[in-house]
């Protein structure tokens, strides 16, 4: 990057600006409402900067003059929810695709660097996942839950996480809502778009954890994956947690 | 006069009184390190178990059962009694016992309060009209810090004694907002307009959903009740955010929040009151030719009848 040269990004709705002064990184961002098509760091005239943008100061050093954006899982869990709910009879699997919009991490140096800041392409709502006294603050996203390749929506500022479901109860699974641990998740970088690590979920009952494995590797099902970013928590091979639960009307509290 | 005050300290301070001074001096030192490696060490050890009062408990415990001991000890090596010292004790806190009923009262009930743990350090709780954070748990008070920085001293009875809110004892809350929204307005498209605003804020929570009722029909206005689910720490910036989208939305829709307003009747219950619509050239016209008609002879109206009509003003200058 140039010296006291402005430079802008834009990711999904994350608009962010940067600038390099001496030892000094200077950062501001804005989140539209709508989705823009996302662009690399590019330069920008000075009558184009926004007047009442709200810079961050980062005392760096003078020796990186590079930064990367490096898309990174959110910060918390994500509870999937399908647009329409999902039945996986007992004992039969079920693959389906979900995309989680990912955040941009800012890195100033390579091949460390220093991390500046990360920042939500997409801002997700909140939701809460457990019962109302003890439960765990999460993101919410409503997908549409695609079963084939061919469905499933390219986005740049998304990463498509396949998911296996394995009902192995005894009765049917309604699956609305699904937990995913994406802090335990890497990103890896496809020809066309980000792909997370594969998820199998073993469903053994409403009244017993569900078994979480998370793929050590790329997913097989796409070609030529290169890792761009590791998996914020490092997670032993398989995860038992409550990870399904029923949609409940909560209302009368 | 200093020679002699002199002979008087030289002769006080004999070398084994000298001696039991430097003993009573160490023992002191040493007395208040342990104390205070004693207090450090259970600090380390109940860290991860217990609770912040719980361990502001066991460290003052610590610390006045530690100095009564050391005290002790000091007496003893001065010479003194202890025995007798004890039953004079004994007498003095009968005494001080009769004297001191309230502060006995407040100190039973905060043994009470501690076991029975209704809010910790930290929480937000709130009691009467006073809201503020906990900042210590103590044998005698609560003391709680407001939100515009002031400090209150509550007296554990009174505490005890009185109902009391814990805010922040649960990880989520509902924020109910009561709205108000014009008779024209079309409920189900309110209600469609209301779950977008929630589920476009990212502070309220999607799940538990957010709760619509329709509580009531006022006096201006229908009643709606929204209740947002939000998390704790999350309140200010969900209260300020979803006020504004919440006018701001309102007014994009065509959503009338009214003012609360009151229609007067003349006479019949239903028909509106009558006015007359002064410097219109119009009303005016109508109300000459009225004026003109009423010279001629006419039947006469009944009272019933014109009451009916709206009282005494034309029915055309309405």
């Amino acid at each position: 990057m140039k010296e006291n040269v402005l430079y802008q990004g834009d990711f999904s709705t994350l608009t962010v600006w940067l600038k390099r002064s001496g030892e000094d990184w200077y950062l501001a961002y804005r989140k539209a409402d709508r989705e823009t098509a996302p662009s690399a760091l590019r330069e920008i005239k000075g009558g184009r900067i926004p007047k009442d943008l709200s810079f961050s100061r980062w005392v760096v050093g003078s020796e990186p003059s590079t930064v990367r954006c490096i898309p990174a899982m959110p910060d918390r869990s994500v509870v999937v929810r399908p647009a329409v709910p999902l039945k996986v009879p007992a004992d039969r699997d079920a693959l389906f695709f979900t995309s989680i919009p990912v955040w941009v991490r800012m890195r100033a140096g390579f091949p460390e660097g220093i991390t500046l800041c990360e920042l939500p392409s997409l801002t997700l709502s909140n939701t809460w996942f457990g019962e109302p006294t003890a439960g765990e603050l999460c993101y919410a996203l409503r997908t549409r839950a695609v079963r084939t390749l061919e469905e499933i929506e390219i986005r740049a500022c998304s990463a498509v996480c396949p998911i296996t479901v394995r009902n192995r109860a005894p009765k049917e699974l309604t699956f609305e809502r699904l937990c995913v641990r994406v802090e335990h998740l890497s990103v890896y970088q496809g020809p066309d778009r980000l792909w997370t690590n594969e998820l199998e979920v073993r469903f053994q009952g409403e009244e017993h954890s569900s078994q979480i494995t998370i793929g050590r590797e790329a997913p097989g099902i796409a070609e030529g994956l290169t890792k761009v970013c590791d998996a914020r928590q490092p997670a032993e091979k398989t995860l038992l947690k409550q990870s399904f639960s029923v949609l409940r009307s909560l209302t009368g509290f | 006069m200093f020679a002699s005050i002199w002979t008087e300290i030289t002769g006080f301070f004999t070398p084994e009184r000298f001696r039991t001074l430097v003993v009573v001096v160490v023992v002191i030192v040493v007395g208040i390190m342990a104390i205070k490696i004693l207090n450090t060490i259970t600090g380390r050890v109940t860290r991860k178990h217990l609770s912040q009062q719980y361990k502001m408990l066991i460290r003052k415990g610590i610390r006045y059962t530690g100095s009564v001991v050391l005290l002790f000890i000091v007496l003893h090596l001065l010479g003194v009694k202890i025995t007798a010292l004890l039953g004079a004790a004994g007498i003095v806190g009968i005494a001080i016992g009769f004297a001191s009923q309230t502060s006995m009262s407040n100190l039973i009930s905060g043994l009470f309060m501690i076991s029975e743990k209704p809010f910790e350090i930290g929480d937000v709780i709130k009691m009467g009209s006073t809201v503020g954070i906990v900042l210590s748990i103590d044998l005698l008070s609560v003391k709680i810090k407001t939100f515009d920085n002031q400090y209150i001293r509550v007296p554990n009875e009174k505490l005890l004694g009185s109902e009391l809110t814990n805010i922040t004892r649960f990880p989520i809350r509902r924020m109910d907002i009561n709205l108000g929204v014009a008779y024209k307005t079309d409920i189900d498209h309110l209600k469609s307009v209301l779950r977008q605003i929630a589920e476009a804020n990212p502070y309220c929570l999607d799940e538990p959903e957010p709760l619509i009722v329709f509580s009531n029909f006022g006096d201006s206005a229908l009643e709606f009740l929204f209740g947002i689910w939000f998390y704790k720490t999350d309140y200010l910036s969900l209260k300020n955010s979803i006020m504004q989208e919440i006018k701001e939305r309102f007014e994009r829709e065509g959503i009338e929040i009214p003012f609360p307003h009151l229609s007067l009747y003349s006479g019949s219950v239903t028909d509106p009151m009558p006015i007359r619509i002064v410097n219109d050239p119009l009303s005016e016209r109508k109300a000459r030719e009225a004026s003109e008609a009423s010279k001629k002879p006419v039947r006469k109206t009944s009272a019933s009848e014109r009451r009916a009509r709206g009282g005494s003003t034309p029915p055309d200058a309405r």
